[in-house]
């Protein structure tokens, strides 16, 4: 399917999807909704008809509440431990582009949850501010402006952390 | 900053160079089947919950108690609407057929509030009925309610305009009682002088009024008669 169609067929799934997720977990159902229709996003080119990728949408919505629920639990039961592994992790790998990645990283994660689900969109999923409008039900004007400012916060996260 | 991590930089902020492409990856058809068979399972514990079903019964007298004290609330607030309009009233039994008839009753030291004409209207007996009517006179029974607040009498102008009123109305109390008394006096005159009257001769009276407007009969002989 292209990649215009793309745009109806999310803004037309995004609210059923919305409603499965937070029946789930109000939450984290941004979140939920947003990484399934980035995975679907990702294999819009090898789905054949619209039927297909609803019922894809619907199966990654609920795969995406699944992980985030199992993520949490086991953040919960193990974040002592998380925590040191990471830190030794980071003592030991020393090459540019892994403390570049973690540092962006870092940055990401600090980003508001709004800006944060748009930029994500934009960055890992390459979606263009159609798509990311139409997946998010924000207004195009919105979505430029929301990547514009979280790409300067990204920037100054870098700047502070010596990386810029 | 090495070039190479530059360069790295721009693309990612340019959205050339996903860190993450794992989180793109589309889960398997039995990893998708399983996260579905979690999900709907997982689902259908938190609706049959027990712990959530103990906490509804634990809350269930508590709804049920505010939900009978807002129909109390609700009977008591719409209450007046539904009565006819009566004044303030005194029951009494018929001789006839043990009906009661509800009389309207005029209270000095209330205001009632706008009442139907006060045709005795039967209703059937019943004990439930007192308890009614004592509901409804306590209803009845509202002073009226200070609308233009306690501070009224601090503007001396208020005061000015409270006692012009009051002025007024004493001047049109004393016009209203004169006008009376003119009236009598007058047909009293008339009545006197009258072709009809028993007497053949008339008598010599004659009609005046004073400087402040009061008529009076006087006799009119030589003495009090002047001629202009």
């Amino acid at each position: 399917m292209n990649a215009e169609l793309f745009t109806s067929v999310a803004a037309r799934l995004r609210p059923r999807m919305l409603s499965i997720a937070t029946s789930f977990d109000a939450d984290s159902a941004e979140d939920a909704v947003q990484e399934a229709l980035m995975r679907l996003w990702a294999t819009w080119d090898q789905l054949p008809a619209p039927a297909d990728a609803e019922r894809l949408a619907v199966r990654l919505t609920k795969h995406a509440c699944i992980d985030e629920f199992r993520r949490r639990q086991k953040r919960q039961t193990v974040a002592l431990q998380v925590v040191e592994t990471t830190r030794a992790a980071a003592m030991t790998d020393t090459t540019d582009e892994a403390t570049l990645q973690r540092a962006i990283d870092r940055a990401v994660e600090a980003l508001p949850p709004a800006e944060r689900r748009l930029w994500m969109m934009h960055a890992e999923a390459r979606m263009n501010s159609q798509q990311i409008a139409a997946a998010t039900a924000i207004e195009v004007r919105s979505v430029s402006t929301m990547l514009s400012s979280a790409r300067r916060h990204i920037c100054e996260t870098l700047k502070r952390g010596g990386l810029l | 900053m090495k070039k190479q991590q530059s360069e790295l930089l721009d693309r990612y902020l340019a959205g050339d160079a996903p860190q993450h492409p794992e989180r793109l990856m589309v889960p398997t058809e039995d990893e998708l089947n399983e996260a579905e068979a979690a999900f709907d399972r997982l689902m259908a514990e938190r609706q049959s919950d027990p712990a959530k079903k103990a906490r509804m019964r634990r809350l269930w007298p508590w709804a049920a108690a505010a939900a009978c004290l807002l129909i109390v609330f609700g009977l008591g607030l719409t209450w007046p609407d539904r009565q006819p309009a009566q004044p303030a009233a005194a029951i009494a039994k018929t001789e006839n057929n043990n009906e009661k008839i509800v009389k309207p009753e005029v209270r000095k030291d209330t205001v009632a509030a706008p009442a139907a004409p006060a045709e005795p209207k039967a209703i059937p007996a019943s004990p439930s009925r007192h308890r009614l009517a004592k509901h409804y006179l306590a209803k009845t029974q509202r002073t009226i309610p200070d609308t233009l607040g306690s501070d009224l009498w601090e503007s001396e102008r208020n005061v000015m305009l409270a006692l012009q009123m009051l002025s007024e109305c004493g001047e049109a109390i004393q016009r209203g009682e004169q006008a009376t008394r003119n009236l009598v006096v007058e047909a009293e005159y008339r009545s006197a002088k009258s072709p009809f009257n028993e007497t053949d001769a008339q008598p010599l009276i004659e009609l005046v009024a004073n400087e402040y407007g009061d008529y009076h009969i006087v006799a009119a002989n030589q003495e009090n008669i002047i001629d202009i």
